[in-house]
């Protein structure tokens, strides 16, 4: 969707009816769109900031990533042991015992009129870190011999053998000397010594050609860092074309030029959607390669100390491109090469190659990246475009997932707001992207922050925090491409944290409950108070009924409705807790006949038999009969409607 | 009188009347203004009292958030209300820096609402309380809706009352205010000074004059004579047993407010949802199986009247076939009387609260030995002797029959504990207390010379034969498949049959409304119709149930082996009583996220749990017709079909599922039940719903399935 793009594609459908419509169907979909994009590439650019967590600890991401993660299990006796070898040396980390450096050729452009050969030397620095303010960085350079290398060799005139220079593997020791150390494998070029008389004319191009005359007069030298800040190694085997540059200008950044290992870090990107690289220039253009002198080296960690010279490797054949591999700056194990859009077909820079002979040495190689092509969909006319990316990064937030169901993975997970639907073919993937409509974008946070008036923050807050303890232990299914096609895009969107992200009410006053109080259920009782008031008042305005009826039932139906009986077979029991609860109310409101009318009543209806009866009349007197007051009350009640 | 005499004080008293008249409904009116003015400030004290709770209450929990006082920026402030103040002679010039005060979301409307946890059946408004009002523009829109409502009243609307209402209080304010005028009349003036004049016979002509339609001037006399006299307490009412002018009354008399008041099936005395006089057909009138009270041969005290010649003899006689049986039974269990309301025994309730016999009847003694001593001496001291009771059948000297006096109180008991206990006069004894087991036998003696002998009311219904009885429960489970295959949609509202002396055939109203029999009905316990009760182990729901099968909840009296009956709730196991017992899930109310306000569950629930029940008014169809109309006008309804008869409107009472959506993919559904004779609505969960969620139903199947109250379901519908 970049804005060529759209043109392209506006022209192509360019009817005078239709264009006004589709205009429009097309901002409705790049408005679709755009809103989640820029969401996801914020959060991208915040967790670049500040990570929450780390992808690759990520249980999918896990079976990405090439190492392989061993359970470690750890005991006491053995924990000297692992720091030592941890500390010891970096031929745990390097494929081979031995570097091997097979220099295939020295590149320069053809007016320059080389040398037959030059002379190239291998050395090691050894960069000890520095402390604190120590000055300068203490550096010791190990060289590791000269070897004539030829100039522009073609096809047919290359010599039959190339010569090779070999790094031991101990040489990458940290152990002995003091601090941690990098290493960086430096390649210094330098004039034959015989050819003297060459120099001049190249001394005389200088002016006219940029840097690339220095090359020949001046020893020209590039770097290549072995390990990264990890100690992990980065010259993995493969084939290097390394940009050399003149020798006192050994600024890192040419150096950095040439490193394989990172991918990210120097080559050009361009999606189609926006550009990440800020705006900062790419340090060395991609274009230095076609004219600065390059030497072509090949890697390969080997077991045994190479021959001085080998045979000439067959070259390498870039897979289905126009041009020869000549931008490439990398040929990684990973196979993370970045694939330039198709559309802007006519650049020279486009042209990638995925060439891959791997050496014997490296087993489990990794597929080719597949052709992933991602179709965004919108609205009722199904209205789409096409994007095709040969890479496993994640489209918005550049992760790169390394295998296709990591990928889907990760989409389906981090990118939420829109649904993935994934469709095999025949050589790779096609992922349709459309948007969620059913995406719960509700807070999750405390809910107290909704509620809070927007102007009584000034500027960004920071949120309540609010904490959700997850168990959740599913049983996890093989993972499988199958679960990112069509069938279960229902049900799967279930969001883990379910729960109260809400501000409750009250049902009566429609006033705020705090969340300490949510456990209170104001339906619990049955009889609310005004379910009291006007029962009692509905007894009372009767006219017929008299004054000591009246008392007792709006007192039986408290009872009644406080319990909520429901069967006649609970009204013993209810009368049980009546007489209980109201025995001596009873006495004191002078209703005892009354009471065994009740009973009676209760009786006639068939609610109770005469055996309950007795027995109520039972439990009231001796209820009675154990409060002297009650008694005497009860006697002169009785008497009293006598006298 | 003559035509000539009448017509001329007619112009004099028509003005008075009128007067008079005018005079007593401004006073009336202003009277009730005040009424409600008081009434109004009470509830908003009431109001203000509860707000203040609140308040009290959330500041004393801890979880509370204060709003941040804004900080004060020096250099933000861009506006300042300036203010000149003069004061005196100076000339202040204050400012304050101007806040803007965000707009804070406003909550959904809410019309105020009484909760409820059962239904509650109100009557037909037969007037328009109030003209609805909805906006302007829906006025000046539909004029006619409002002319159409009023028609639905028949044009009544309250408030307006005909010019030719009077009442009886304003009656007699009008003749008492008419009497000074008569004597202004001359006619015939009043002498004597002592009594109040009493009017004469123009007064109430003027008024029958003024007011045709109530009644000639005789009747209106006779209709004043009655409303004043202070004496005259409506016949129907007794005097209240326990107090002093308590008079001897048959027992219908005796038990008559009780009788027409107490419902039967809510257990409770003008109960709020059987308003109706179909539903409460009175006591039941067929003898009941249940045992009486055995007689004891042992005397219950020193009074006994089994010390009385012979008459123990008499009792033993009787009892000689199962008395060494019946003796027997007595030493072994500690269960003297038999506790059966009417069906199988409840061992389990009538174990827990038994005790001996000797304890009791020895306590009860004492309380008797009391009364009867204090009633002795007062007696004879004389001060029982002043007022001569009401009933009190003259004195005579002679102790055992000064003792035999019954006051009109005792007389009434006793009729109305007589036929509960019949001749166990020991029983009926200690009920009245006041009266020993010898008196209560003799006044019974007296009275069974005046009454007939008891009568054996023969039960209605043929009793069936008990061995069928297995047979009759596997009958009925095919009866409710066969009527849950030709289920018509109507369900009717379920009354009570009665039909004194026919079986329940095609002619009794259970059958004829295809419901079951109840508990309820007069029917005979064998009765065909009745539904047997489901006899699970289990939990009731699943169709292996006959109560589930059928669309009923466990009946507590019917249902024993689910466990329905136990009155503690976390002892029951069957899940097929949750209406009854209201064991609804915790809901909470917030903002939908669709409109309005909605419902969210507190805690999960699982697929077919039950969530609530759906309380409101129980109104008639026609009034939910009349009702309909301004709710569809408002496009909020709350209405809920029950059955044929009956709508539920939780429009005015309800509980918190009021509040839940309509969805045409809910997470609820709704389920009209027979609860215990009475259908229900019971909301219940139609998949696992998670802590949180809001719930749906799908209004179509429930309220009167019209979309129109739902728009968002409509704009659904034309996508």
């Amino acid at each position: 969707m970049a804005p060529k793009k759209r043109e392209r594609e506006d022209e192509n459908s360019r009817t005078s009816t239709d264009l006004v419509k589709q205009d429009h169907d097309h901002e409705m979909f790049l408005q679709a769109f755009e809103k989640p994009t820029q969401i996801y590439r914020y959060l991208r650019a915040r967790s670049l900031v500040s990570p929450l967590f780390l992808h690759r600890n990520l249980l999918y991401m896990r079976r990405a990533s090439a190492r392989r993660v061993k359970p470690k299990v750890t005991r006491v006796n053995a924990l000297l042991a692992m720091a030592e070898k941890k500390q010891s040396d970096l031929t745990n980390c390097t494929p081979g015992q031995y570097l091997t450096i097979s220099h295939i050729g020295y590149y320069v452009s053809k007016d320059d009129s080389p040398p037959s050969s030059v002379r190239v030397e291998v050395s090691l620095k050894k960069l000890c870190h520095k402390r604190r303010k120590e000055g300068a960085a203490p550096a010791v350079t190990t060289s590791f011999g000269w070897t004539e290398v030829v100039v522009n060799p073609s096809d047919a005139s290359a010599p039959p053998t190339v010569p090779t220079s070999c790094v031991p593997a101990e040489s990458f020791s940290t152990q002995n000397g003091s601090g941690p150390k990098t290493f960086v494998l430096v390649v210094r070029v330098s004039p034959q010594q015989g050819n003297r008389e060459n120099e001049e004319p190249n001394n005389k191009r200088r002016k006219v050609s940029r840097s690339s005359s220095a090359a020949s007069s001046e020893p020209l030298r590039a770097e290549l860092p072995v390990t990264d800040r990890a100690g992990r190694c980065l010259l993995t085997d493969g084939e290097y074309d390394v940009l050399l540059t003149a020798e006192p200008a050994s600024q890192p950044s040419a150096a950095a030029s040439a490193t394989p290992g990172r991918p990210g870090a120097n080559s050009p990107r361009k999606t189609s959607w926006e550009s990440f690289d800020d705006g900062k220039p790419v340090p060395v253009p991609l274009d230095a390669f076609s004219t600065a002198p390059t030497l072509k080296l090949r890697l390969a960690w080997t077991n045994q100390p190479p021959q001085p010279t080998v045979e000439r490797p067959r070259p390498l054949q870039p897979r289905d491109t126009n041009q020869p591999a000549s931008a490439v700056a990398k040929r990684c194990g990973r196979g993370t090469v970045k694939k330039e859009e198709s559309s802007s077909s006519a650049n020279s820079r486009e042209s990638w190659s995925v060439d891959k002979d791997r050496p014997p040495a490296g087993a489990g190689s990794p597929p080719t990246p597949p052709l992933i092509l991602y179709q965004f969909i919108y609205g009722p006319a199904a209205r789409q475009q096409t994007e095709a990316r040969q890479d496993l990064l994640c489209p918005w937030c550049c992760l790169d997932c390394g295998k296709l169901y990591p990928l889907l993975k990760h989409l389906q997970l981090c990118h939420a707001r829109f649904t993935f639907c994934y469709t095999p073919f025949a050589r790779g993937a096609r992922i349709d992207v459309s948007l969620n409509e059913s995406y719960d974008s509700s807070y999750a946070g405390n809910p107290l922050d909704l509620t809070r008036p927007p102007g009584a923050r000034c500027g960004p807050g920071r949120r309540t925090p609010s904490t959700s303890v997850l168990v959740c232990r599913p049983r996890r299914q093989k993972p499988s491409l199958a679960e990112f096609q069509q069938t279960e895009t229902e049900e799967r969107m279930r969001p883990f944290v379910t729960g109260h992200n809400r501000m409750y009410h009250r049902t009566a006053t429609n006033l705020a409950i705090p969340p300490a109080e949510l456990g209170y259920d104001s339906e619990g009782e049955h009889d609310h108070p005004w379910l009291r008031t006007k029962t009692r008042r509905m007894i009372y305005e009767f006219s017929d009924v008299n004054e000591g009826e009246k008392a007792l039932m709006v007192m039986w139906n408290l009872h009644v409705m406080k319990y909520n009986f429901v069967g006649d077979l609970q009204m013993p029991q209810a009368l049980a807790m009546f007489i209980e609860q109201h025995g001596a109310t009873i006495v004191n409101r002078n209703l005892y006949r009354n009471f065994v009318l009740h009973l009676a009543s209760l009786y006639d209806f068939g609610v109770i038999s005469p055996g309950h009866i007795h027995r109520a009349i039972q439990q009231f007197q001796e209820l009675v009969e154990g409060d002297g007051d009650l008694t005497s009350t009860l006697v002169n009640n009785l008497l009293g409607a006598a006298s | 009188m003559a035509p000539s005499k009448e017509k001329k004080p007619s112009t004099d008293w028509k003005k008075w009347v009128k007067f008079e008249y005018m005079r007593l409904r401004a006073l009336r009116r202003y009277k009730r203004a005040d009424e409600i003015k008081s009434a109004w400030n009470e509830n908003r004290q009431l109001l203000s009292d509860q707000l203040l709770d609140e308040d009290r209450r959330q500041l004393s929990c801890r979880a509370v958030w204060v709003a941040p006082v804004e900080k004060q920026l020096q250099g933000k402030i861009n506006k300042m209300a300036v203010a000149d103040v003069m004061c005196g002679e100076r000339r202040d010039k204050h400012s304050v820096p101007l806040r803007m005060l965000y707009q804070a979301n406003p909550l959904p409307t809410m019309y105020k609402w009484s909760p409820i946890q059962n239904n509650f059946m109100v009557e037909d408004e037969t007037v328009l309380h109030n003209i609805p009002y909805m906006g302007d523009e829906v006025l000046d829109k539909d004029g006619s809706f409002i002319e159409e409502l009023i028609k639905n009243y028949d044009g009544k609307v309250h408030g307006d009352q005909e010019p030719g209402f009077i009442d009886d209080e304003i009656f007699v304010d009008l003749v008492k205010a008419l009497i000074p005028h008569q004597n202004k009349d001359g006619g015939e003036s009043e002498t004597d000074s002592g009594d109040p004049p009493q009017p004469t016979m123009a007064v109430f002509e003027a008024i029958s004059d003024m007011f045709p339609d109530r009644g000639s001037p005789r009747e209106l006399k006779e209709k004043y004579q009655e409303l004043i006299d202070p004496q005259a307490l409506p016949p129907e009412c007794t005097p209240n047993i326990d107090g002093p002018s308590a008079q001897s009354v048959p027992r219908e008399q005796t038990m008559h407010s009780f009788r027409t008041l107490f419902c039967r099936r809510c257990y409770k005395y003008d109960c709020f949802l059987h308003r109706l006089k179909s539903y409460h057909p009175g006591p039941s009138t067929h003898k009941r199986k249940t045992p009486d009270l055995p007689i004891s041969t042992e005397p219950c005290g020193e009074n006994c009247y089994l010390h009385l010649d012979g008459e123990r003899d008499k009792i033993v006689a009787r009892l000689q076939p199962t008395e060494e049986d019946a003796a027997d039974r007595q030493r072994k269990t500690p269960k003297p009387w038999s506790v059966d309301s009417g069906n199988e025994a409840s061992s389990e309730d009538s174990n827990d609260s038994v005790h001996p016999e000797t304890t009791k009847s020895a306590l009860t003694g004492a309380l008797q030995g009391v009364v009867t001593s204090m009633d002795r001496s007062r007696r004879r001291t004389g001060s029982g002797d002043a007022s001569t009771g009401t009933a009190a059948s003259g004195v005579s000297p002679d102790p055992t029959v000064e003792d035999e006096a019954w006051t009109g109180a005792d007389q009434s008991l006793f009729r109305a504990l007589h036929p509960i206990f019949l001749n166990n006069y020991c029983a009926v004894a200690q009920a009245m207390i006041s009266k020993t087991c010898q008196q209560v036998y003799r006044f019974a003696q007296e009275e069974a010379s005046n009454l007939p002998a008891e009568e054996h009311v023969k039960d209605a219904t043929p009793p069936r034969k008990k061995k069928k009885k297995l047979r009759l429960w596997s009958v009925h489970c095919r009866k409710i498949q066969l009527k849950k295959d030709s289920s018509s949609n109507h369900v009717y509202n379920y009354t009570p049959c009665n039909h004194p002396g026919q079986p329940c055939d095609e002619t009794c109203s259970c059958v004829g409304a295809q419901n079951f029999c109840e508990k309820f009905c007069q029917c005979s316990l064998d009765c065909q119709n009745r539904f047997p009760g489901c006899r699970c182990k289990a939990q009731c729901n699943t169709k292996q149930c006959p109560c589930f099968l059928a669309v009923r909840e466990c009946d507590p009296d019917l249902c024993r082996s689910c466990g329905a009956h136990h009155l503690q709730v976390d002892k029951i196991q069957c899940k097929n009583v949750s209406v009854q017992r209201g064991l609804h899930k915790h809901l909470l109310m917030a903002p939908s996220d669709v409109a309005g306000w909605g419902i969210f569950l507190e805690d999960s629930a699982q697929k077919n749990e039950f969530i609530s029940e759906y309380c409101g008014e129980v109104i008639t169809q026609d009034e939910a017709d009349r009702r309909g109309k301004v709710y569809d006008k408002y496009m909020c309804s709350f209405l809920f079909n029950l059955n044929n008869d009956f709508v539920v409107d939780a429009t005015r009472k309800g509980n918190k599922i009021r509040f839940a959506n309509h969805s045409i993919n809910p997470n609820c559904y709704a389920k009209v039940m027979m609860v215990n004779g009475d259908h229900r609505i019971g909301i219940f969960a139609k998949r696992p719903i998670q802590p949180g969620d809001e719930l749906f139903f799908d209004y179509r199947y429930g309220p009167t399935e019209q979309l129109k109250f739902v728009g968002i379901e409509r704009e659904m519908e034309f996508l």
